[in-house]
C-alpha cells in the first residue's frame, strides 16, 4: 500500500505517453514485414494498372511521372469515391550517379553548429524515423557502404542489412559499434544525444542534421548529405532530379484531380492497436505538406492543430475529415479500415462513412526525400481513382 | 493505507527486538545441531554474515568477468584481458583501436556504474527500511524517485538534456533533493517528524510530483516522451566515466556515512522512546539517514533512472540469510546490489540483438524468484518470516 503512490505515478505517466512511444516506435517498427514483400512486386503491378496512373520509380526517367509521356490520367470526383484504398508502395531509389568518388576528407557544419571533419565514408549508417537520409545515400550512389539499417528503412535493396533499431527508440551503442560503421548520418529522430555522444567517444564520426518534414526542404536536405559524403556534385544532380520529379508529380496529382470539383477536407491519423495510439498528425510531424500537395484540405492546419493531438470523437467529427490517410500496419493493427472505422467518433465524419481510408506503406506516407514525388503520385492516385 | 498504521504499531516490536526474542531460526535453519543461545548464536550470526559476505565477495567479482566480456560488441574474454593490459598498463591509448575504444568508452564505464549504482540503492533500501522500522520502505516513499522524474522530465522536455547531457543527471538530482526535503518539512510537527506523518506526507507529495510528471509528459514532442518512459523503467547505457566517478565518490561518501550509523539503527529498531531513552537523538539520526538516503538514491537515479526493486529486494533477502542486525546488513547490501544489477545489466544489455532494455525488468527477474525462494524457505520454519 505504501508502494501506491509510485504505481499510480508510473500508471499515470505511463498511460499518457506509452501511447507516443509506441508512436515513434511504430511509425518505423512495423513496417518491415508488409513492404518487404512489397516493393519487388510493385514496379511490375504499376505497370500492369497503367491506365490508373503508375507509380514512377524515382530516377526512372526525369519525365515519367510527367504528362506528355505518361498515358493521360484522369481522375473521378474524389467526393463520390467510397471504400479503402490502398497506395502503391514506391520502388527503391536509383541512383543519381554511377560510381561516386567521394572527395574526402569533407568538412561540414552540422546542426548544431559543430564543425565535423568527415575522413571516410566506407562503412557508413544513415538513420532517420523516415528512411529519408537513407534514400538519399542510395540517390547518391553509396548504397554498397550501408552497414545497417533502422526499422523504417524498408527498402528492397537493404532488407539483408543488420536491424540497429530492435527496440524503436534508441541504440545500443555496442551493437552499433560491432558494425564497425566509420560515419553515422542522422537527424536524431531515432536515438539519444548520449548515444550519439559515446558513439562519437568510441571514434565513430557523427553528423547531425536538421530534421524538417517539408517538400521545400528536401533539395536543401539532400544538398548537406551529399557535403558530408563529400559529394555535392552528385547531390546537385540528385536534388535537381527530385525537384523535376516533384514538379512532374505536381501536375500529376492536378490532372487526377481535375475531376474533383472542390478540395476534400484530408486528415492524417496515427493510429496504432486498440488502445490510446490514434492522434491527428500536425504539419509539424509532416503531414501538412503531403495533404496540402496532394489537392487535399489540410483540415488539422484550418482548425489550428500543428502538432500531435489525441484523435478524440468531437475532435474528429467538428475536423469532419472526405479523405482520411493512415498507415498501413497502424491500421491492420487496429484491425484494419473496419476496426479504424469502429474507434469513436470516425464512424460520424464523411470519410468515416464512405470508408475513405487511403493507407499507404508506414516508411512512405510521411517520408519528405528523393522518394516522395513517387509517393504523392501513389497517394493521389489511391485518392483520385478507382482503384482495382 | 493501513500498512503504515500497522506497521506504526509494530514499531514497538520490530525486527530486531522480535527475533531476539523469538527462537534464533535462522540459526536454527541453518545449524539445527547447535543449541540455540546468547553468544554462540551471536557468533553464529558473524559467521553466517563472514561467510555471505565471502560468496557475495566471490560473485561480484565472476559478475565482474563476464560483464566485462560479454556485449554485443563481439569480444572473447582473451581480447578483454589484452586491451586491459594494453590500456592500463601498455598505456596505449584507448581510441587507437576499435576494440579497446569499444571496452573503455562504453562496456566498462557501463559495468562500473551498474555496480556502484545497485549498490547505491541497496544501501539506501536497507537504510531506509531501518529508519522505518518497515520491510515495506522504500527510497520512493520519501518522493527520492518522483521528485527525480519531474527533475529529468523537465530537462528532457524543455530541451535542455538534448543540448547539454549533464543537465538531465543534474535536474533528477536537484529533484530528488528538492522533492525530499519539502516532505520532510511538512511531516514535522512541534520539531519532529514521525514515521506515521512522514509516509502519508510522502504519499501526497508523491501524488503531487506524479501529476506534474504527467503534465511534462503531456508536454513534450514523442522523442520527449520516449525518452522519460525509457528513464523512468531505468538503464544504464548512457553510462559515461563522469558518471562513474560522480557516482563512485557519492557512494564512497554516502557508505561510509551509513556505516557509522548502522549500530544507531538497530538501536533505532527498538522504538523511538527506547531509543531516546538509550541516548540516541532519534531526531538527528533520522535527519541524517534520510538525507543519506537521498543522496545515494538521488545519485543512482541521476545516472540510471528509476530502477525498481533493487532498494527493496537487496535488504530483504540479506536479512533473511543473516538476520535483522544493520551492522551486517549495510555492508552486505552494497555487495548485493551491486551483484544484482551487475547481473541484471548483463541480461538488459544483451538479451536482445541491437536492443537496450530497461533493466528494472531484470532486478525483478533476477531478484523476485530468489527472494521467493527464501521467503518460502522462511515459512516454513517456526516463528515465520521475519
Amino acid at each position: 500500500m505504501i508502494e501506491t503512490p509510485v504505481k499510480t505515478r508510473t500508471a499515470l505517466s505511463f498511460a499518457a505517453a506509452a501511447a507516443v512511444a509506441a508512436l515513434a516506435l511504430a511509425s518505423c517498427a512495423t513496417a518491415a514485414p508488409g513492404t518487404q514483400a512489397a516493393p519487388p512486386s510493385s514496379s511490375t503491378s504499376a505497370a500492369a494498372v497503367a491506365p490508373q496512373g503508375s507509380v514512377p520509380a524515382s530516377g526512372s526517367g526525369d519525365n515519367a511521372a510527367g504528362g506528355s509521356s505518361a498515358p493521360t490520367v484522369t481522375g473521378k470526383d474524389a467526393l463520390a469515391l467510397k471504400g479503402p484504398a490502398l497506395a502503391q508502395t514506391v520502388p527503391d531509389v536509383t541512383a543519381a550517379v554511377k560510381n561516386p568518388r567521394p572527395k574526402l576528407p569533407a568538412t561540414v557544419t552540422d546542426s548544431t553548429g559543430k564543425k565535423i571533419t568527415v575522413a571516410k565514408t566506407d562503412r557508413l549508417l544513415a538513420l532517420d524515423l523516415y528512411g529519408t537520409l537513407t534514400d538519399t545515400v542510395i540517390g547518391l550512389g553509396l548504397q554498397k557502404s550501408l552497414v545497417g539499417r533502422s526499422n523504417s528503412d524498408t527498402q528492397a535493396a537493404l532488407k539483408d542489412l543488420p536491424v540497429v533499431t530492435q527496440d524503436g527508440h534508441d541504440l545500443n551503442t555496442e551493437a552499433v559499434l560491432n558494425l564497425r560503421p566509420s560515419l553515422i548520418l542522422t537527424n536524431t529522430t531515432i536515438g539519444s544525444e548520449d548515444k550519439y555522444r559515446q558513439l562519437e567517444s568510441a571514434g565513430v564520426t557523427v553528423v547531425r542534421f536538421e530534421s524538417t518534414p517539408s517538400l521545400d526542404t528536401i533539395d536543401d536536405a539532400i544538398d548537406e548529405v551529399g557535403d558530408a559524403l563529400g559529394l555535392p556534385q552528385a547531390a546537385q544532380e540528385l536534388a535537381d532530379r527530385t525537384e523535376r520529379e516533384l514538379e512532374a508529380a505536381k501536375a500529376t496529382v492536378s490532372q487526377l484531380k481535375a475531376n474533383t470539383p472542390v478540395a476534400p477536407r484530408g486528415l492524417v491519423l496515427y493510429v496504432r492497436g486498440t488502445a490510446g495510439v490514434f492522434f491527428i498528425l500536425g504539419k509539424d510531424y509532416g503531414a501538412g505538406d503531403i495533404v496540402t500537395a496532394l489537392g487535399l484540405e489540410d483540415a488539422a492546419a484550418k482548425n489550428g492543430i500543428t502538432q500531435l493531438k489525441p484523435a478524440n470523437a468531437e475532435a474528429l467529427v467538428s475536423l469532419d475529415p472526405q479523405v482520411v490517410l493512415a498507415m498501413k500496419d497502424g491500421v491492420e493493427s487496429t484491425g484494419g479500415v473496419e476496426g479504424l472505422i469502429k474507434r469513436q467518433g470516425m464512424a460520424a465524419t464523411t470519410a468515416g462513412a464512405n470508408q475513405r481510408i487511403i493507407t499507404a506503406a508506414d516508411g512512405q506516407l510521411l517520408s519528405y526525400g528523393p522518394r516522395t514525388p513517387a509517393n504523392l503520385v501513389s497517394l493521389a492516385t489511391a485518392i483520385y481513382t478507382e482503384g482495382k | 493505507m493501513s500498512a503504515p498504521a500497522a506497521q506504526q504499531h509494530g514499531t514497538d516490536l520490530p525486527d530486531a527486538a522480535r527475533s531476539a526474542s523469538a527462537p534464533d531460526a535462522a540459526a536454527q535453519q541453518g545449524e539445527p545441531g547447535k543449541r540455540p543461545g546468547g553468544s554462540p548464536r551471536k557468533n553464529r550470526r558473524a559467521a553466517r554474515a563472514w561467510a555471505a559476505a565471502v560468496v557475495l565477495v566471490v560473485t561480484l567479482g565472476a559478475v565482474v568477468l563476464i560483464s566485462a566480456s560479454l556485449g554485443q560488441f563481439s569480444t572473447t574474454p582473451q581480447q578483454v584481458i589484452e586491451s586491459i593490459g594494453r590500456v592500463l598498463f601498455g598505456g596505449a591509448d584507448p581510441l587507437n583501436d576499435r576494440v579497446d575504444a569499444t571496452l573503455w568508452t562504453i562496456r566498462f564505464p557501463r559495468t562500473l556504474l551498474a555496480l556502484l549504482v545497485g549498490a547505491c540503492l541497496a544501501v539506501a533500501g536497507t537504510v531506509m527500511q531501518g529508519l522505518f522500522a518497515n520491510p515495506l520502505a522504500e527510497p520512493s516513499i520519501i518522493g527520492v524517485s518522483s521528485g527525480a522524474s519531474v527533475g529529468a522530465c523537465v530537462a528532457i522536455v524543455f530541451g535542455f538534456s538534448a543540448a547539454a547531457p549533464w543537465t538531465l543527471p543534474a535536474g533528477a538530482f536537484a529533484g530528488a533533493l528538492v522533492v525530499t526535503a519539502v516532505v520532510w518539512a511538512l511531516s514535522r510537527s512541534g520539531g519532529r517528524a514521525v514515521v506515521l506523518t512522514l509516509v502519508l506526507t510522502g504519499i501526497a507529495i508523491n501524488a503531487v510530483a506524479g501529476a506534474a510528471t504527467s503534465f511534462l509528459v503531456f508536454l513534450g514532442d514523442t522523442s520527449s516522451r520516449e525518452q522519460i518512459i525509457f528513464w523512468q523503467m531505468g538503464t544504464l547505457s548512457n553510462a559515461t566515466w563522469d558518471h562513474v566517478g560522480l557516482t563512485g565518490l557519492v557512494f564512497v561518501l554516502g557508505f561510509i556515512a551509513c556505516l557509522g550509523v548502522r549500530g544507531r539503527l538497530d538501536v533505532l529498531a527498538l522504538g523511538d522512546r527506547s531509543a531516546a531513552a538509550s541516548g540516541i537523538n532519534v531526531e538527528r539520526l533520522r535527519i541524517l539517514a534520510i538525507l543519506l538516503v537521498c543522496v545515494l538514491t538521488g545519485v543512482a537515479v541521476a545516472f540510471a533512472g528509476v530502477i525498481s526493486f533493487v532498494g527493496l529486494i537487496v535488504p530483504h533477502t540479506l536479512r533473511l540469510i543473516v538476520g535483522p542486525s544493520h551492522r551486517y546488513l549495510v555492508p552486505l547490501s552494497a555487495l548485493g546490489g551491486a551483484v544484482l544489477l551487475g547481473l541484471a545489466d548483463i541480461g538488459a544489455r544483451t538479451v536482445i540483438p541491437f536492443a537496450d532494455l530497461p533493466v528494472g525488468i531484470f532486478t525483478a527477474l533476477v531478484g523476485g524468484p530468489l527472494f521467493l525462494v527464501l521467503l518460502r524457505r522462511t515459512l516454513k520454519r517456526p516463528g515465520g518470516a521475519a
